[in-house]
């Protein structure tokens, strides 16, 4: 036998997307398929099963497998300082055309297990601009913004961490925002005072203030062309005049209307400006 | 051109390489869209991506999330992203976990295609340092799809490469002097017609065997082309001879059709380059030249290392005979280098292993020596005393020990069956069980220590008995020093003992018989017992000296001349006494072997 578990493909993966609809309210109906299809056969692989009927079954016997499931099928893979380079011109951008905003307003959505946002708290706190802060950190996952609101991650990053620090062009060193606490990192409250972490679903969700900054960063890829764009346009409402937009680094707003209503700020970090 | 089908390519390390040295060669008209998934530091990126770019005659990008597979772009997948496809052919980048340590995974990769694909999809892997893309291309073969190996042997790291043969199994494993032949193949076939091609049970090899047509005016090139079109080779085209030698160094053809009178460099002065260098040497050549019925042209053409002289137009039948005939030659010449080259391997590898086991040799020779007593050892025991031991080996069979136990010493020289190896293992037994019958059980007294040690190794070896020989065994010999009565007691299984008492030189006689696990088990060896005084002297010696061929007769050495030679020096001091024996026997080989371990203990009482 080749292949003992069920083979996901596209049907299948349409069937399995009505189930979580119906079962739960959670619509992945305009995700992108590939990625979900990659997903459901891991953790059909990972469970042994073998028809989408035991999939039913077992999702369907609780809440909380369900929940474990869409938790499963998520992605949260995240890292502090990812792309060095982007944090570098989010540094320029806030001691210039971003110095005088008060409150300055920073959505991150899709923030998952939080690196990313202690990564924006650092540079504000640099750029003493994190007590005018008030940062909206957002996921649709409640367990990775429970993780997030600790700011507790594990020993054995760190050292890359470090280092997309420096890249960044850091004036400090990182540990200086750090303790190390039972075998964890774990970063200063400090840090975290400005944060507000809340759960928001892309999909469903509407505007709910409006915003200097949003960073959405390797959130789009999981969604198909057509909801890629209802998500911009969302963030598009929610910006403020001038405000900026930052997406993952092969993100592009080439498929997206708004593309005409903003300029690019930095092309190869996907950085653009509402124009005013 | 557009046709239905894509195709993916995944490597690691030394993989760049092949992909810098492939994509300048892949025709205007190649019909895929081509991916490209390369373990990388996400560092450098960018860096790849515009020297890729400038290689290729096609357009190149670097995935962004949702681009489609078009015409015959390529494909470059970014650093740490995976990259997934949808049937459509909609490019979708995932950023989770790694897999295989990797990211972007050619796993993953291969997976998708093999999905959304199938049969219309082609999966290549390249050389690489991990497994990462062999069960991939194994999904692909599944799902129908064609697949294809860089052949080890011509991978910089050849692990990726080899794992994927394994598990996949794949459809062609590939020189990558050859991927060019398939990429020009695939120009004219559907994914489908290029594996019908190989299903009809023609070998790689034929497939892919290529001429190189060399003309300077194009029309001829055309005519030749469509002339020879329908053959099962690939055909290249060169317009002068110096691109025919720049081609011919990269592709080695199996055949190259060759005009003559060309401007700058002609056909003669070509197929002399061509034949002076290692790398084209062996390809056939046909001249092909109006001056073809010109006797002179003809023995010149040979005379330049061709094959063959053709007059223009060739005659078609007899061109493609000769071409086959070329072909032919070309596939036993690349054969037999093959197998030269894997006699070079097989030489490479067993001098290799020759010196892994020189190395372990060593090594427990150290351990070996470890185990056995150091001379300055003996003298906290004895006022004077000598070890001789020269394994004939690394690793040797013979052993010796001294124990203390209350007032008695006892001293103990052995000699085990073989040498080498085998001879060593037997020593280590041999010396755990001595050690275990004195420590362990107290037993001091020679000829019951040989008899208990004669009752322990035919239990050591009772299951052993069909693996080892009848007669594998130790040779021993044991003497006893009581200190407070100043008596010295010997037993021997098979080795004499010399006993220096005053001023006689006693030969102590061993009983004749060898203890292995033929011999009776309740065998009773017998005791001796003499009075020692201060100044007397013992030598316990093993065969190896006196087996011991040479002197000017080719003879052995013999008890006899041991006997003369220590009663001569007997009186001297010990040391002395090892220089004297040493050269005596040093002398004695001569130019001859020596034929087994050699040891000998001298102690003063
Ligand atoms: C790969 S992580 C990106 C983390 C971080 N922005 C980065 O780039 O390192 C993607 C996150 O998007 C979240 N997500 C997925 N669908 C969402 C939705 N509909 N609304 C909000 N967040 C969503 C997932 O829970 C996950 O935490």
């Amino acid at each position: 036998m080749e292949f003992k578990t069920m083979q996901i493909g596209e049907k299948e993966a349409g069937e399995i997307i009505s189930e979580i609809y119906d079962n739960s309210g959670y619509d992945f109906f305009q995700y992108s398929a590939p990625s979900l299809i990659r997903r459901f056969q891991r953790y059909i692989d990972l469970k042994s099963i073998s028809s989408l009927d035991e999939l039913f079954t077992l999702i369907g016997s609780e809440p909380e497998k369900m929940n474990e499931f869409i938790e499963e099928i998520t992605v949260n893979v995240t890292e502090m300082f990812r792309d060095p380079y982007f944090f570098k011109i989010i540094r320029q951008a806030l001691m210039t055309e971003l110095y005088d905003k008060s409150p300055l307003k920073i959505w991150h959505a899709g923030c998952s297990t939080g690196e990313e946002v202690y990564s924006m708290a650092i540079i504000l706190k640099e750029k003493n601009l994190l007590k005018n802060s008030i940062i909206y950190a957002t996921d649709i996952n409640q367990s990775v913004l429970d993780i997030a609101k600790n700011g507790a991650y594990s020993l054995e990053n760190i050292n890359q961490y470090e280092k997309n620090y420096t890249d960044s062009e850091a004036s400090e060193n990182l540990n200086a925002y750090y303790e190390v606490k039972n075998g964890e990192v774990v970063f200063n409250t400090e840090l975290r005072e400005k944060i507000i972490f809340s759960t928001h679903n892309l999909v469903s969700d509407s505007v709910f203030n409006k915003f200097d900054i949003i960073v959405c960063r390797n959130v789009l890829i999981y969604f198909n062309k057509e909801l890629q764009n209802t998500v911009l346009q969302t963030f598009y409402d929610s910006l403020n005049p001038d405000g900026f937009l930052a997406l993952g680094s092969k993100e592009s707003l080439l498929f997206s209307p708004i593309n005409q209503l903003m300029d690019e700020y930095n092309g190869q970090f996907k950085i653009w400006k509402k124009k005013g | 051109m557009e046709k239905e089908g894509v195709i993916v390519i995944g490597g690691s390390a030394g993989s760049i390489e092949v992909i810098i040295n492939l994509l300048p060669h892949i025709p205007e008209n190649f019909p895929f869209p081509i991916v490209i998934v390369l373990h990388r530091k996400s560092t450098n990126e960018y860096q790849l991506e515009d020297i890729l770019g400038k290689k290729c005659k096609l357009k190149l990008f670097e995935v962004q999330d949702k681009m489609k597979l078009e015409g015959n772009n390529i494909y470059l997948v970014p650093g740490d992203y995976h990259l997934l496809v949808d049937a459509s052919g909609c490019l979708c980048l995932d950023y989770s976990e790694k897999v295989n340590f990797s990211r972007p995974s050619i796993d993953v990769t291969f997976d998708s295609f093999a999905k959304a694909y199938g049969k219309n999809c082609m999966g290549i892997v390249l050389s690489g340092a991990n497994a990462d893309g062999a069960a991939g291309l194994k999904r692909i073969k599944s799902a129908g799809g064609l697949t294809l190996v860089q052949s080890p042997e011509s991978s910089k790291v050849p692990t990726m490469p080899l794992a994927a043969i394994t598990i996949s199994q794949p459809d062609m494993v590939v020189d990558v002097m050859k991927f060019i032949g398939v990429f020009n193949e695939l120009c004219d076939l559907s994914l489908n017609q290029f594996r019908s091609k190989l299903n009809r049970g023609e070998t790689f090899e034929n497939i892919l065997q290529s001429v190189l047509i060399v003309d300077d005016l194009n029309d001829n090139l055309f005519t030749l082309n469509a002339l020879l079109r329908s053959e099962e080779f690939i055909i290249h085209k060169a317009d002068s001879g110096r691109a025919a030698i720049d081609m011919a160094i990269r592709n080695q053809y199996d055949c190259i059709i060759l005009d003559v009178q060309m401007p700058e460099m002609d056909g003669f002065e070509v197929a002399k380059i061509l034949s002076e260098m290692d790398e084209t040497k062996n390809i056939p050549i046909i001249f092909l030249s109006a001056l073809g019925s010109h006797k002179e042209k003809v023995i010149k053409g040979i005379d330049c290392g061709a094959i063959d002289f053709l007059a223009k137009p060739p005659d078609p039948e007899l061109l493609k005979a000769k071409i086959k005939l070329c072909l032919k030659i070309s596939k036993k010449t690349k054969q037999n280098r093959r197998i030269h080259s894997s006699v070079i391997r097989d030489r490479d590898n067993i001098s290799r292993q020759n010196a892994n086991v020189a190395a372990s040799l060593k090594y427990a020779r150290n351990i070996q020596q470890a185990l056995l007593p150091k001379e300055k050892f003996f003298n906290s025991f004895f006022n004077e005393n000598f070890v001789l031991y020269q394994p004939k080996e690394s690793i040797g069979g013979d052993f010796y020990t001294i124990k203390e136990q209350d007032d008695k010493l006892i001293l103990i020289c052995g000699d085990c069956t073989g040498h080498g190896v085998p001879g060593a293992l037997m020593t280590m037994i041999s010396l755990n069980i001595i050690n275990n019958l004195i420590d362990g059980k107290g037993i001091t007294q020679p000829d019951k220590l040989l008899n208990a040690m004669n009752r322990e190794f035919r239990n050591a070896f009772k299951n052993e008995f069909s693996s080892i020989q009848i007669d594998d065994g130790v040779e021993i010999a044991v003497c006893t020093f009581l200190r407070k009565e100043n008596k010295i007691q010997f037993a021997s299984s098979r080795r004499p003992i010399l006993f220096s008492h005053g001023n006689k030189l006693i030969k102590i006689k061993a009983d004749n018989i060898g203890i292995n696990a033929m011999m009776q088990e309740d065998y009773t060896f017998s005791l001796k017992e003499y009075d020692i005084n201060e100044g007397d002297a013992i030598y316990l010696f093993t065969d190896g000296v006196v087996d011991q061929f040479g002197g000017n007769h080719g003879k052995k050495f013999m008890m006899k001349r041991l006997v003369e030679l220590i009663q001569s020096f007997s009186h001297k001091p010990m040391q002395e006494q090892k220089s004297e024996l040493n050269e005596t026997m040093q002398t004695w080989m001569g130019d001859y072997f020596q034929i087994d371990d050699i040891l000998i203990l001298g102690i003063r009482y």
